[in-house]
């Protein structure tokens, strides 16, 4: 029984036949589609979907090395993250950059949503902020005599929700139904969002006074969480030389269309059970961990399964190796553990945690029997 | 490490790895060692007899290993130890070494220091010439007492100057060199060999082992059990190898050699023999029917006796030598097997038939003596032959050609030994005799007849009522016997005569001595042979026949008693003129066949022997090598089996995924063990920086490749295990045919000691037991693959039964 099997079998999607030259300058056409959920588009059965041909790994695989490309114009030095990040985007998740200020996290974020060809909206958040503030209201028409939805910023491809651990609580959670779910619900009535839908949010751990905490409910909806770290030398001197804001001279190198695609693509990736196996050893172990509180949720396994694929495809493969679980492992687990008190206070971070349990679990050798 | 670690932490100095030995290691190590090298020396103590033998022995095993510890603690220069060698030999020998020269046997005088000086070299040479026990005379304790002394300085100073373990265990070496020395110098008898042999062994390769630091605790249940493998093998295969063979000892080399001219001429015993007519000298069973026993050949003629040669001096008798088990032989013929039971016969010739391929005694003892001579066919006991010996031939008996058959057959280029004292009336009889003959065998065949149908039989026993006439056959007697009116002899005269006589005419020829069975006797199975059946005959050589007998004695039926009323009247030859003598024999460029040592070699049937002595000698070298090499070849198979089940695994996933187990194992083997809990990509990577830290252009390029060849073998098996579908068989063969080559690759990156060594490493066999499984979720029996796979085909369940 596989994680994906909660979610029974999904409409079959038709993968996009990949078109020539796709990720090279124009961008494919713009067509929004309204779909279900994001998860159910992924988390999909094998039996109903066809594994992935050659040809369109090797589309994958460019055109994914195209964004990354893209991207690292403005963002120098950070491919990984960079990977991490689109690999947020394409397996229609969310992605959250925690790092010190000054190190690019808008700068990224702002480049991913310039590459893809569609609305992105930024929101700063500060404690005063309110939840209509994100989602949009419904106000009286006075001409009309109706009410009338205004959609809010959340109503866009990619948003940027900046420091988010600004904003209190409240408007904190009124992110949380259109993250899960793609859509907003004002006054009875659910707007969806488009697709791909994806948030950017950014925090710093740093200045902690005057901040409220993500909750841990809220933090699990992240796909991904990671750091971007200072860049090296070279990098910086770099930057230096050029000192003015990178991503406003990039060009969209995708569509909403095309990224919706390829997360559909994505999907039809091959997970053998052996590696399936090994993702749910790893939960196993977070939660038998003996410096963890909480350990790993099934969702946070969904997510690296889910990621996996991207991450298979991104390099290639029409298959998931074990290595793509390692790999994937840190950014997607690490911000789902409450660590024990007594190992929190030794100074113990989540990240070591999960580098431990990779490090001493045996990753399959073998196809399931 | 353990032990050089212990050694370390005892000694406390805390040096670092390779320190030299100190503390209760250095003791042991000096302890048993000494000890091994005494045992080691023993056999030497039966050569002086023990009284004279342990002071010196002792003395220089107590000296040597003191001026060993002395010269390791006080760190002493190798000049400094060597000169301390030399101080002590002179001033402890006397005492030791060379008592009898000493005044009250502890002071040494002037002559002990020379005596000493001399006997490092020479008392060697005469410990081997004595008859052992040697006693203490002179200095010829010196070569056991050099032996101690320098075999413990050494072994002590090995052990605990050298600062690598790996070099220092070459001290086992010693006490083993100096086994070899003094079984060498000993004496042939033995003491439980095989026991001391596997005991030496046992402590020596032992001490070696946990001196070079190689000694495991964890590994005791294997050394257990290869420690009793190897004694099996020694206990069982020590005899096999060496059987009853008595010890090789120089001593035995140095017997001198046999030589005839030492003993009467054999021919000189004929009538000695003839007067004990009614005697049985010997029995002989199976002779071949015709077939002549063989005494003595002799081809010396000195103007009074013939004797052997012998010495290698003339081709006509070759020397007397040791033979093996078989000898060599080119001569064709019926084979047989006669057997030969001495009874009253005595000297050392013993009687052969034919040409001798084999020469068996019942006594193996007595087969050291035995001295054969391959020219005659002839053999001498040098203990002399005795009453009760027996003993079996097996002999080729060449045919005797008739004169048609030889025809005009030159006589054959053998050098026989110069005559001297030869009678002229030898010439000038022989010269008048083969008048007419043209061929060389008819020259032989007139003087047979001449001398068989004109002389008249007698052996001269007045007693028996024979004519007289005198033994002997000297000069003198030649002269008689052909100069008188009436010629009288037997077959001692005759032979002789008749010899020389062809020797006149240029055709080599020799005497035989030996027994012609009587009448009655001939065809039976067993015969007994008596004084009355010897008889003298001539061999000439002739080319392409080899040696043809002539029987130049009249019948015994020919006496003078009835011939002398006619045979008196017979004219005596006028003396004519020689007649011009026969053409110089031309020797043909082709008669070279004709060697009595060197005639056409028989390449059919000699084979048996020869194959079976291969077969012996590589049974011999086999039985050591399989014991070494086992262990090499079951490791090497168990690999190959390995691999074999991998490769041709029903399931082409697990097949895939096995090669890629090859290449892992591999890399155990080379000492680059790879996690298990890395993935196969992260393995190859490490793998890879393993590979590319060796040195060398070429290596640096094999490494280069190999790495990039298991990177790729790395995703190719990912792929396989973890990518929808299953491989088709073809692709997996593909996979193998790559996977060898990144192995090939691994190897080549490798000098060629370490290459042999991971050829037979047990580290990949060994991994099962200390680590777990890589790979695969726990608790899933890994049988469950093979028996999935069985039933249906590899290449049918194309998106297998997994969910």
């Amino acid at each position: 029984m596989t994680p994906d099997a909660r979610y029974g079998p999904a409409e079959p999607a038709q993968p996009a036949q990949p078109a020539a030259g796709a990720g090279a300058s124009a961008p494919l056409g713009t067509t929004t589609r309204p779909t279900a959920t994001a998860l159910a588009a992924t988390a999909t059965t094998k039996e109903n979907r066809a594994p992935m041909t050659p040809e369109q790994t090797t589309w994958f695989a460019e055109t994914f090395g195209a964004l990354v490309a893209n991207v690292g114009r403005a963002v120098l030095g950070k491919e990984h993250a960079v990977r991490l990040a689109l690999t947020a985007m394409l397996s229609d998740g969310h992605l959250l950059l925690e790092d010190a200020p000054g190190t690019g996290k808008t700068s990224l974020a702002k480049a991913i949503a310039a590459t893809v060809q569609g609305t992105h909206h930024r929101i700063q958040f500060t404690p005063d902020l309110l939840p209509s503030d994100v989602t949009g209201v419904t106000i009286y028409d006075q001409g009309t005599g109706r009410f009338e939805f205004h959609p809010g910023p959340v109503f866009t491809s990619v948003l940027l929700a900046d420091e988010i651990n600004r904003a209190s609580p409240k408007t904190q959670s009124a992110l949380l139904e259109v993250m899960e779910e793609g859509q907003v619900t004002v006054d009875g009535v659910t707007h969806p969002v488009g697709r791909p839908f994806m948030v950017i949010a950014t925090q710093n751990p740093i200045e902690q006074a005057g901040t409220y905490r993500l909750p841990e409910a809220q933090l699990d909806r992240f796909l991904i969480k990671t750091s971007l770290g200072y860049p090296d030398r070279a990098s910086t001197v770099e930057i230096l030389a050029g000192a003015k804001d990178r991503t406003t001279g990039l060009q969209p190198k995708i569509t909403t269309k095309a990224v919706a695609d390829m997360a559909d693509l994505a999907g039809t990736v091959h997970i053998d059970a052996a590696v399936l196996d090994y993702v749910a050893r790893l939960l196993e172990a977070t939660r038998e961990d003996a410096q963890t509180s909480l350990g790993a949720s099934v969702r946070g396994g969904l997510a690296l399964v889910r990621c996996s694929k991207v991450w298979a495809a991104s390099d290639g493969r029409g298959f998931v190796v074990p290595d793509d679980i390692k790999a994937l492992a840190v950014p997607i687990l690490a911000h789902r553990l409450v660590l024990d008190t007594e190992a929190e206070f030794a100074g113990v971070t989540a990240v070591q945690v999960i580098e431990r349990i990779v490090a001493s679990t045996a990753p399959p050798a073998q196809r399931a029997a | 490490m353990t032990a050089t670690a212990t050694a370390t932490a005892t000694s406390g100095r805390g040096v670092r790895g390779g320190a030299p030995r100190s503390g209760w290691p250095a003791v042991v190590d000096v302890v048993l060692l000494v000890g091994v090298l005494a045992a080691a020396l023993v056999p030497l103590v039966p050569v002086y007899g023990a009284r004279a033998a342990v002071p010196a022995l002792a003395g220089g095993l107590v000296l040597g290993a003191a001026i060993g510890v002395l010269g390791a603690v006080r760190r002493w220069s190798a000049i400094v130890v060597v000169a301390l060698v030399v101080l002590a030999y002179f001033l402890a020998g006397g005492a030791l070494a060379a008592p009898s020269t000493t005044v009250g046997g502890v002071v040494p005088t002037l002559r002990t220091l020379t005596e000493l000086a001399v006997g490092a070299t020479a008392s060697w040479k005469q410990v081997l010439t004595l008859q052992p026990p040697v006693g203490t005379s002179g200095a010829l304790l010196a070569a056991p007492f050099l032996l101690a002394l320098v075999g413990a300085v050494t072994v002590t100073a090995t052990a605990l100057r050298v600062r690598s373990p790996g070099r220092a265990a070459l001290a086992a070496v010693v006490p083993g060199v100096a086994l070899v020395g003094a079984v060498l110098l000993g004496t042939r008898q033995v003491i439980a060999p095989v026991a001391t042999g596997l005991g030496l062994a046992a402590v020596l390769v032992g001490w070696a082992a946990w001196r070079a630091g190689g000694v495991r605790p964890r590994r005791f249940v294997a050394l257990g059990v290869l420690v009793a493998v190897v004694a099996g093998c020694g206990v069982l295969g020590g005899p096999l190898v060496t059987g009853s063979t008595p010890r090789y000892v120089l001593r035995d080399e140095l017997v001198p050699p046999f030589d005839p001219r030492a003993y009467p001429s054999p021919l000189s015993a004929f009538r000695k023999i003839v007067k004990a007519k009614d005697d049985p000298l010997f029995t002989v069973s199976g002779l071949p029917a015709g077939a002549r026993v063989r005494l003595a050949t002799m081809d010396q003629f000195d103007g009074v006796v013939w004797n052997v040669a012998g010495d290698g001096s003339a081709q006509g008798s070759g020397e007397f030598r040791r033979v093996g088990e078989t000898i060599e032989t080119t001569t064709r013929g019926d084979r047989a097997r006669v057997t030969i039971e001495v009874e009253q016969l005595s000297g050392v010739w013993l009687p052969t038939v034919g040409q001798a391929t084999a020469v068996r005694f019942e006594d193996p003892v007595v087969a050291g003596d035995l001295r054969y001579n391959d020219a005659t066919g002839a053999a001498v006991l040098t203990g002399g032959v005795e009453r009760g010996l027996r003993y079996t031939l097996d002999t080729v008996v060449p045919p005797v050609p008739d004169d048609a058959t030889v025809g005009e057959a030159p006589q054959a280029p053998v050098v026989v030994p110069d005559d001297s004292g030869v009678p002229d009336v030898i010439g000038a009889t022989a010269a008048d005799v083969a008048r007419d003959a043209g061929t060389p065998v008819q020259i032989a065949r007139s003087l047979q007849k001449a001398l068989a149908e004109g002389g008249f039989f007698s052996h001269g026993l007045t007693e028996a009522g024979d004519s007289p006439s005198l033994s002997g056959h000297g000069a003198d007697r030649l002269t008689t016997l052909l100069g008188s009116d009436l010629m009288v002899g037997d077959g001692e005269q005759y032979a002789s005569a008749m010899a020389l006589m062809a020797r006149q005419m240029g055709l080599p020829s020799r005497v035989v001595l030996g027994f012609v069975p009587g009448e009655e006797e001939r065809g039976a199975e067993s015969m007994t042979v008596t004084g009355d059946d010897v008889e003298a005959w001539v061999e000439i050589a002739f080319t392409g026949h080899g040696w043809v007998p002539f029987d130049p004695t009249p019948p015994r039926s020919q006496t003078p008693q009835e011939e002398s009323t006619t045979k008196p009247s017979d004219p005596e030859p006028q003396v004519v003129q020689p007649p011009p003598p026969p053409p110089e024999p031309v020797t043909p460029p082709e008669d070279d066949t004709e060697q009595p040592q060197a005639e056409d070699p028989d390449s059919g049937d000699e084979g048996g022997p020869v194959w079976l002595r291969v077969a012996r000698v590589a049974g011999v070298v086999a039985i050591p090598l399989v014991v070494l090499l086992g262990p090499l070849v079951v490791v090497l198979a168990v690999k190959a089996r390995r691999r074999r089940r991998r490769r041709e695994h029903p399931d082409a996933v697990v097949r895939v995924a096995g090669g890629w187990d090859e290449v892992l194992d591999a890399a155990r083997d080379l000492r680059h063990p790879p996690s298990p809990l890395a993935t196969r990509r992260e393995t190859a990577d490490e793998l890879t920086r393993a590979l590319s830290g060796v040195s060398g252009a070429g290596a640096a390029w094999s490494a280069h490749r190999a790495g990039s060849v298991v990177t790729r073998l790395a995703a190719e098996a990912d792929a396989a295990v973890f990518g929808p579908g299953t491989p088709t068989l073809a692709e997996a063969a593909a996979y193998w045919r790559r996977v060898e080559q990144a192995v090939t690759e691994m190897h080549g990156a490798l000098p060629w000691g370490r290459r042999v060594r991971a050829r037979v490493s047990l580290a990949s066999l060994r991994r099962s037991r200390r680590v777990p499984r890589a790979g695969g979720p726990p608790g899933r029996p890994p049988r469950r693959t093979r028996r999935r796979a069985t039933p249906d085909t590899p290449t049918t369940h194309e998106q297998g039964p997994r969910s």
